[in-house]
């Protein structure tokens, strides 16, 4: 499994600096890419081939930094990153179309099933509107119909879902 | 104290407004709206919504959903003596993006997203891009 970083020229933020700044260290010591701007993960992506084949062909283009190991360090402060932005971004919100659209809630989607040990633990600590993205990346709803719209209900149904599951 | 929502909600700033509760997710602004504290309400997957009405996020659902409390769709925001006003506010593209209860004395209540409740002097204060436009207002006969 060959694991993918992307980057992206948004603003700083220290997490994610520090997060592109340790992974450059590790994994390209000796590269250019020790000045390029934020990194992301792509978690799900398998790409045929070595390492030497692909950076390469991606530094052209400035767009894909390939991992070839479990980043699973850097994946828990890029969840909590991406958690802080879409809080900060949706914090006023009611719609939960818009807190669910928002880009850092998609992009933690987009991280797939490694990132929900992370979403239940994080409800374990505190309720949120994490069953869209639950329900999303599991294709399972544990929540009874009767229990719908109590965040604290639903919230210990998914924790319960993930001791039965063996996630958390 | 609410420079925080201030922020947010840059029209606040010019009129009356204070804070009456705790931040708290147990309830949104749909279920404040329907005096209810232990529910999020939306049209949504997962969330509750009353039954028989299409879980469709459209003005029509929640005008239908209020319904089933005794509201009826009315002109406008005055306060009217006997009566029990909410607004639903929508975006630019007619998505109902927030509501707001109008109490006895007149002023408005909300419940902002998780964040706190506030008491805020006209539906117009939270007009912006996070909850759109006041634009349909129900009422009901207080009881």
């Amino acid at each position: 499994m060959i694991n993918a970083l992307e980057y992206e020229d948004e603003e700083c933020e220290a997490d994610l600096d520090a997060i592109h700044k340790r992974a450059i260290e590790r994994f390209f010591p000796h590269s250019l890419w020790r000045h390029t701007e934020k990194l992301h993960f792509i978690p799900h992506v398998e790409l045929p081939g070595s390492i030497d084949e692909w950076v390469p062909s991606h530094t052209r283009t400035e767009r894909i930094l390939i991992l070839d190991t479990e980043p699973a360090e850097l994946r828990g402060q890029l969840f909590h990153d991406l958690k802080r932005r879409w809080k900060r971004e949706t914090s006023a919100m009611s719609s939960v179309e818009q807190i669910a659209m928002s880009p850092s809630y998609q992009r933690i989607i987009g991280l797939g099933m490694p990132i929900v040990p992370l979403i239940l633990r994080d409800l374990r600590k505190e309720p949120a509107h994490w069953f869209w993205a639950l329900s999303a990346i599991t294709g399972e709803n544990p929540v009874p119909e009767d229990e719908e719209g109590d965040i604290r209900q639903m919230s210990q149904r998914w924790i319960a879902w993930g001791h039965e599951k063996g996630l958390i | 104290m609410t420079d925080h929502l201030i922020r947010i909600f840059p029209r606040l700033a010019g009129v009356e407004h204070r804070i009456t509760s705790p931040q708290t997710s147990d309830y949104n602004c749909i279920a404040w709206a329907a005096r209810i504290t232990n529910r999020n309400w939306w049209p949504a997957p997962g969330y509750y919504w009353p039954k028989g009405i299409p879980r469709e996020n459209t003005p029509e659902r929640f005008i239908e959903a209020f319904a089933l409390h005794g509201y009826a769709v009315c002109d406008s925001p005055a306060h009217e003596e006997g009566y029990e006003k909410v607004a639903l506010y929508l975006s630019n593209s007619g998505k109902p993006l927030h509501m707001a209860r109008q109490l006895p004395n007149g002023l408005w209540s909300s419940k902002l997203g998780w964040l706190e409740d506030i008491d805020h002097e006209t539906p117009e204060a939270l007009e912006g891009s996070d909850y759109g436009r006041a634009s349909i207002f129900l009422k009901r006969p207080r009881v």
